[in-house]
């Protein structure tokens, strides 16, 4: 407010409208002392500036007396509880904050679809199986290479040419596609040529048991499809491959479960033998067949003689089985297995087609 | 979380600026909810600032649906303290402009300090003092007024 020019102190004098200004802060006491002083000095002189100073001080206390509203209880409390979809958000975005049944329902939902999704996410047909396996051993399991095209170029001979004439469907050897599908692997069978058969390829055989050879049992597994010509003469058995003679151990509840074959609901045995003295055991074995109620299938006859081998195809009461493979075992190793099959034999009885191979 | 001081904060910043009770008792709610959703945690409370930046977004948005020289009665829900003279916040409330009555508002019957409101009201504390200023005088006069007019 003063200013020092020279040695002398000017005091500035306030024009009204700036001390009209300034009467708001001078009544809230916010003016530095030389204007407090300065205003004063004005308001001295100035009736408006005096009447305004006083309209400021009833507006002052005014608004002191406005600030202590009260405002009612219940308006209060509604006011409280107002919420936003916002802020409801941020209050439920903690789990602290959740209702207590809301979280334990959450937690009981959460762990139910877990336990739901475990249930059915792992494999319990192959976990069921697995253990089934190791905890009940059974005497169908081990595992044999069976030269399945050999029998399936010999059981597709068997079929008669043109067989509109030949015996009844349930009469026949029943074997038609599971010789297709047990050839595999791009093997062409001819099946309406039963005696062009080509000698097949010797199988492989394991070492010959001393005395009474363990039964081995294999349940081949249906390979890729075989296409077939049906004009061809002369059928060609290409050797099975490995992906053919894959050893595929299983128990008699797998053997029907063909992912291949889904109408396959009965099955054949299919047993192999390798005999050197099979010009004197084939007889014994045809005996021993028909004395156990055995009686052929197909349209061969039991034994029926085959380039150096010989073709049992028959069926035979299902008590009888244990002996027929008691017998069997008496000549020589013998390996079996339980192929499924769509023909389905009538209860009480099964069907095996045997081959026995001579050694020499 | 929104505490009582803060409630009755808001509530009578929407009557002393909207006069207009039901008016007021809506925006009043949504001002409070929103200020919870501007709350940085569900447990604490909104700043000052926030508090009246939503005020003042408050104001803004319910200020339209009113008519400017419409009929202000006297609110039901709300009591004055004795001797307060309603008629000469009604006068005040039709000669200021918003910015000052919200700002005389803010600083003089909420005492919230003047640099949140600047801030809030996004004007300089200098602009903010002029607006309170200007306010208080032309209360100032409409209170002398009613007085002459009593006496």
């Amino acid at each position: 407010m003063s200013e020092k020019s020279g040695g002398r102190r000017f005091k500035r004098k306030l024009t009204p409208f700036l001390a009209h200004q300034m009467l708001f802060d001078y009544a809230t006491d916010q003016l530095d002392p030389e204007r407090k002083t300065a205003v004063e000095e004005f308001l001295e002189t100035d009736q408006e500036g005096r009447t305004i100073l006083a309209n400021l001080k009833l507006a002052l206390a005014y608004v002191d007396q406005l600030g202590r509203t009260t405002i009612d209880a219940g308006v209060l409390e509604q006011l409280k509880d107002a919420e936003s979809p916002v802020s409801l958000g941020r209050r439920y975005s903690s789990w602290n904050q959740w209702p207590e049944p809301l979280r334990w329902s959450l937690s009981a939902i959460a762990i139910s679809c877990v336990v739901a999704a475990f249930v059915a996410l792992v494999p319990w047909n192959m976990l069921g199986g697995l253990f089934h396996f190791k905890s009940k051993p059974s005497d169908l399991v081990q595992v044999a290479e069976i030269p399945q095209n050999t029998i399936g170029d010999i059981e597709a001979a068997e079929e008669p040419v043109g067989s509109g004439d030949a015996a009844p469907e349930d009469e026949g050897s029943g074997d038609e596609e599971m010789g297709d599908e047990v050839s595999g692997g791009g093997a062409t069978v001819a099946a309406n040529t039963p005696n062009a058969a080509v000698p097949a390829a010797p199988p492989r055989t394991s070492p010959t048991p001393p005395a009474k050879a363990p039964v081995a049992i294999a349940v081949a597994t249906p390979s890729a499809p075989v296409a077939i010509a049906p004009a061809s003469p002369t059928p060609v058995a290409t050797p099975p491959s490995a992906s053919q003679q894959q050893e595929v151990v299983a128990n008699e509840e797998n053997s029907g479960t063909s992912p291949q074959d889904g109408k396959a609901k009965g099955y054949v045995y299919r047993a192999f033998m390798n005999l050197a003295n099979i010009e004197d055991v084939a007889p014994q074995l045809t005996d021993a067949i028909r004395g156990l109620g055995g009686e052929k299938s197909g349209e061969v006859e039991l034994g029926w003689k085959r380039g150096s081998g010989r073709y049992y195809h028959f069926a035979l009461p299902e008590e009888n089985e244990k002996k027929l493979l008691d017998k069997l075992q008496a000549y020589g190793p013998v390996r079996i297995s339980k192929d499924p099959h769509p023909r389905v034999m009538p209860a009480g009885r099964v069907r095996f087609i045997l081959w026995v191979e001579s050694s020499q | 979380m929104i505490t009582d001081e803060q409630a009755r904060g808001i509530a009578l910043f929407c009557l002393f600026t909207l006069m207009d009770e039901k008016t007021a008792l809506a925006a009043a709610h949504k001002a409070v909810a929103a200020a919870k959703a501007a709350s940085p945690r569900a447990s604490r409370s909104p700043s000052d600032v926030a508090l009246v930046t939503i005020l003042r977004k408050t104001f803004d948005s319910h200020r339209k649906q009113l008519a400017r020289n419409r009929p202000i009665e006297a609110p039901t829900r709300w009591s004055f303290p004795d001797g307060v003279d309603v008629e000469a916040w009604t006068k005040f409330h039709k000669d200021s402009s918003d910015g000052e009555i919200v700002s005389l508002v803010l600083a003089k019957i909420l005492k919230f300090p003047e640099e949140a409101i600047a801030e809030g009201l996004g004007v300089s504390l200098g602009t903010l003092k002029y607006r309170l200023g200007k306010g208080m005088r032309q209360l100032g006069v409409a209170l002398g007024r009613s007085q002459m007019a009593r006496a």
